[in-house]
């Protein structure tokens, strides 16, 4: 090679194999300006006001401030959107100082009692390390009872899908917990076997599979299984009062008030109205009338507003 | 917030109606104040949240988010029938009812949405593909996509487009039901909105990667620099991470952060410990009075954790002051922004002072008070909180400035704050089992890092610590002080280790192919000679300590050790079938041969 075509080589060489990293050739440092600007301003500065708003407790001298600037912001409904909805109550007020625990048991038609080993007591395998989310969800259980009857339902329905289609009669719970003994107790014994501790337990309240909601294998799942179908009216549905749902209440109420005027025409006509003529057939579910049953979507730790109970606040 | 945090959250029902108006019109008047603060000092929102920053920290964190994102993806397998198929704890129906907000009104199962664009609203609400569908093949369908796409973010492949979807499906599983929430969740869920409104494709990304290889390749005469990016994003991260901390200390009010049982029962409880004979060592830490003091450090650092930000704020301002590139204002204008910080401050002792005479117990204090004297006790303590700090900095300022600059490097260092943060959380992930929690908020630790912080850890990672005696490295007598204090000097003194030699050929198409492996070569270890033996397009290595120069795949496998973002291919390196696969894989990203 020559040594003038060398040197343009060697100056790109240096260029780019030894000179000191480039830097963004941009010598603007501001990311945005004039109306960008703007904008971006504006929703910075909403969404760090809602993110305050969103996490600071509502209650005492604040609350109206707290819930009429929710109002205007509307930040419950932007966290939702966004997926930000949060609660950081991990181990607060207190740590829990029981162990909590869910047994859940069935009862099979042929009136046995089993103990589906759902709890984690004395059950866990030691050194833990992977996480058991199953632990968690029955602790929950127990923390907010409003879940006990959608599970008792699973239950019901993932026995008949594991027997052949047959559903058991009952699912039933019972609370199991121990108290971790106060530091002074522990440190005259320097520590505690866990499992030495007094078990405590309480019977709650049970759930037939044959009347709880959705405690049914409904049919479409037993077709995948080859399951025969429920008997007619067998499935527990919900009410779901959808769009549909409510046009058809609606169309109905209206066809029934059409048939009461024609009715009464008839009988204005013959000088008297019948006898129950105002309808009693239920007013059309309106806008909010189905609420859940079951907590809205929480944030942090336990969701919503249900972290930590009167004993404390889980992880 | 802080007016907020004053009014006890579970405290008993009190009549407030006679103070409730004006108390609200004082939060008002702060969060009014505060605004109007920002309006008169545009120059301080512009830095605050308009300028560009280095994209590394985003970049990083892109990647260490996703991984920890995929995992917890992961984790779920075990679940996914139970948690989000019709043959699982939900059928569809009762989800949607419960959780699928605006959906459980505006979509019917037989008759689909009542209007086309009654999706808008559907999706502006919660939204779960589950709640449409959930039989076990679209979840697991759905689960694959979610997985591909989280693994595109981390790679940094068409990152925008992967964020979003990534996003979209990971929110469909938690949108579907919150039943199986952890704190980890939540922070997971909070944080990857965030990434979505960052660039944060624009490092250590595939996006990049090709942007500036068809850049060198087409002809630039420089390596093609990495853009920066918005810190908007960053920032708001780092304020969200704030108030978790803040949030989460403030909550934990119950007697036994304050007596210090706090963290015996937290170590001692079924649901979390790692093994049960951790009960006795938590015992003896706590007999010792080791558990309650962490308790109280705890309980303390989360609450204050917002004064890192200060902290952070105070040292940019001293470096620009000291640099002279801090904005002039007028007289009148830093006046009146003192006085909005005076109001806001005003505001929320006003607010304070009120919930002590309201809640104040006479009876239960330590010190007999009366609500009145309470209430000037808390006022006249929110109003002298800050005036002593902001007097107590500038004295030092003025009158000490070794202790000044100690207060900079460390109250208000990063170092002390996320430092005390990772080792918690390190101790929290050995000691209890709380999913994924651990990971993610070390995680979300890196946007704090700069640029800078985040070259330096990767040039520490790839140097050697020098040896005793040698540059700035002290000898030490041997003995008990030399042995704890040799770790931390080999930390503190590192010098770099010998170079990789790359030979290449001196033709510009050779050039511009090896000047590719710079942007890999994140410890700078890479050094460069033009040899005319060598073929053009050939990569020819010598790796330090080595007398003969690997050619080919072997030369692409000996630069696995100081290129990163080839990290992965070690395991092929094993097999003895991959291991020349792993370098030809080298050898094909850079075009060489």
């Amino acid at each position: 090679m020559s040594q003038a075509a060398e040197q343009p080589s060697s100056r790109l060489a240096d260029a780019l194999l030894r000179a000191p990293a480039a830097e963004d050739p941009s010598d603007q440092p501001w990311a945005y300006r004039g109306w960008a600007a703007l904008l971006v301003s504006l929703f910075i500065a909403y969404h760090t006001v809602a993110l305050l708003q969103h996490t600071t407790p509502a209650a005492g001298l604040a609350e109206r401030f707290n819930r009429k600037l929710a109002g205007i912001l509307r930040s419950g409904a932007y966290m939702r959107a966004t997926s930000s909805v949060q609660s950081w109550a991990m181990f607060a007020p207190n740590p829990h100082r029981t162990n909590q625990f869910l047994q859940v048991r069935v009862v099979t038609q042929a009136g046995e009692e089993l103990d589906l080993l759902h709890d984690i007591y004395g059950r866990r395998d030691y050194p833990y390390f992977f996480y058991d989310r199953m632990g968690k969800i029955n602790r929950r259980l127990i923390e907010q009872e409003r879940y006990q009857s959608p599970y008792a339902a699973w239950v019901c329905r993932e026995w008949a899908r594991t027997h052949g289609g047959e559903a058991p009669v009952r699912v039933n719970f019972t609370k199991m917990w121990t108290k971790v003994p106060p530091p002074a107790k522990a440190i005259a014994t320097m520590g505690f076997d866990p499992f030495e501790l007094k078990l405590h337990k309480e019977d709650l309240k049970g759930f037939d599979c044959a009347t709880t909601p959705h405690a049914q294998l409904p049919n479409d799942i037993r077709a995948r299984y080859g399951f025969a179908p429920l008997p007619e009216g067998a499935f527990v549905d919900i009410e779901q009062n959808t769009w549909h749902d409510r046009a058809e209440a609606k169309a109905r109420i209206l066809q029934r008030r059409r048939a009461v005027d024609t009715t009464r025409g008839g009988a204005e006509g013959k000088g008297k109205a019948p006898e129950g003529a105002q309808s009693d057939e239920p007013p059309a579910p309106e806008g909010d009338a189905d609420e859940p049953a079951l907590p809205a979507e929480g944030g942090g730790n336990e969701g919503g507003n249900e972290g930590g109970g009167a004993d404390g606040g889980g992880d | 917030m802080l007016a907020a945090l004053l009014a006890p959250a579970k405290a008993p029902a009190v009549d407030l109606s006679a103070h409730m108006s004006l108390a609200t019109g004082a939060l008002w008047l702060g969060l009014g104040c505060a605004l109007a603060f920002f309006l008169i000092r545009p120059e301080l929102w512009r830095r605050l949240w308009l300028e560009r920053v280095d994209p590394r920290p985003a970049g990083l964190f892109r990647i260490v988010f996703g991984v920890v994102v995929l995992w917890t993806l992961l984790d779920l397998i075990p679940l996914l029938r139970f948690l989000f198929t019709d043959e699982g704890l939900w059928l569809p129906a009762m989800a949607r009812k419960n959780y699928g907000g605006e959906l459980r009104r505006l979509w019917d199962p037989e008759h689909g949405f009542e209007h086309w664009w009654s999706l808008i609203p559907a999706l502006w609400a919660k939204f779960s593909l589950f709640h449409l569908r959930a039989d076990p093949a679209f979840v697991w369908a759905v689960f694959a996509l979610t997985c591909a796409s989280v693994t595109a973010m981390i790679l940094g492949v068409k990152t925008r487009l992967s964020t979003l979807l990534s996003w979209f499906l990971v929110n469909t599983f938690y949108s579907y039901s919150p039943i199986f929430y952890s704190g980890g969740d939540t922070v997971l869920r909070v944080f990857l909105f965030l990434g979505l409104l960052t660039r944060w494709g624009e490092a250590y990304s595939l996006d990049a990667w090709w942007r500036r290889k068809r850049e060198l390749l087409a002809g630039s005469v420089v390596v093609p620099a990495l853009r920066k990016i918005p810190a908007w994003p960053l920032r708001l991260m780092m304020l969200q991470l704030a108030i978790i901390y803040c949030a989460t200390g403030s909550l934990k009010s119950g007697l036994t952060w304050f007596d210090g049982t706090a963290l015996y029962y937290a170590l001692s409880l079924d649901h979390f410990y790692r093994h049960p004979v951790q009960i006795q060592v938590a015992t003896f830490l706590h007999m010792i009075g080791f558990l309650p003091l962490s308790t109280w450090v705890t309980k303390a650092w989360e609450t204050l954790f917002p004064l890192a930000l200060v902290g952070l704020a105070l040292r940019r301002f001293e470096r620009e002051a000291s640099a002279g590139t801090w904005p002039k204002v007028q007289a009148w204008r830093r006046a009146l922004s003192y006085a909005l910080v005076a109001a806001v401050i005003g505001a929320l002792a006003y607010v304070g002072g009120l919930t002590a005479w309201y809640y104040y117990s006479p009876g239960e204090g330590p010190v007999p008070l009366t609500r009145e004297q309470a209430q000037a006790l808390v006022a006249a303590g929110v109003l002298a909180f800050p005036a002593l700090l902001v007097g107590s900095y500038l004295w030092l300022r003025a009158r000490r400035p070794r202790q000044h600059a100690w207060v900079l490097r460390w109250l208000c260092g990063k170092r002390l704050w996320l430092g005390v943060g990772v080792i918690m959380h390190l101790v929290i992930d050995v000691a209890m089992n709380v999913g994924t929690f651990v990971q993610v908020m070390l995680a979300v630790y890196i946007p704090w890092l700069s640029g800078a912080e985040v070259d330096a850890a990767w040039r520490t990672l790839m140097s050697r610590p020098l040896a005793e005696g040698e540059g700035a490295r002290p000898k030490h007598k041997p003995g008990w002080k030399a042995s704890l204090l040799r770790p931390l000097d080999r930390l503190r003194h590192r010098g770099p280790r010998e170079p990789y030699v790359v030979h290449h050929a001196a033709d510009e198409a050779s050039i511009r192919r090896v000047a590719l492996l710079r942007m890999w070569d994140l410890g700078a270890r890479l050094h460069f000679e033009t040899d005319s033996s060598v073929p053009a397009g050939a990569l020819v290595v010598t790796a330090p300590g080595e007398k003969t120069r690997q050619v080919g795949a072997e030369a692409g496998r000996a630069l696995l050790p100081i290129l990163p973002g080839f990290w992965w291919l070690y395991p092929w390196c094993l097999a003895p079938g991959l291991r020349a696969l792993a370098g030809r894989a080298v050898l094909r990203t850079f075009d060489l041969r």
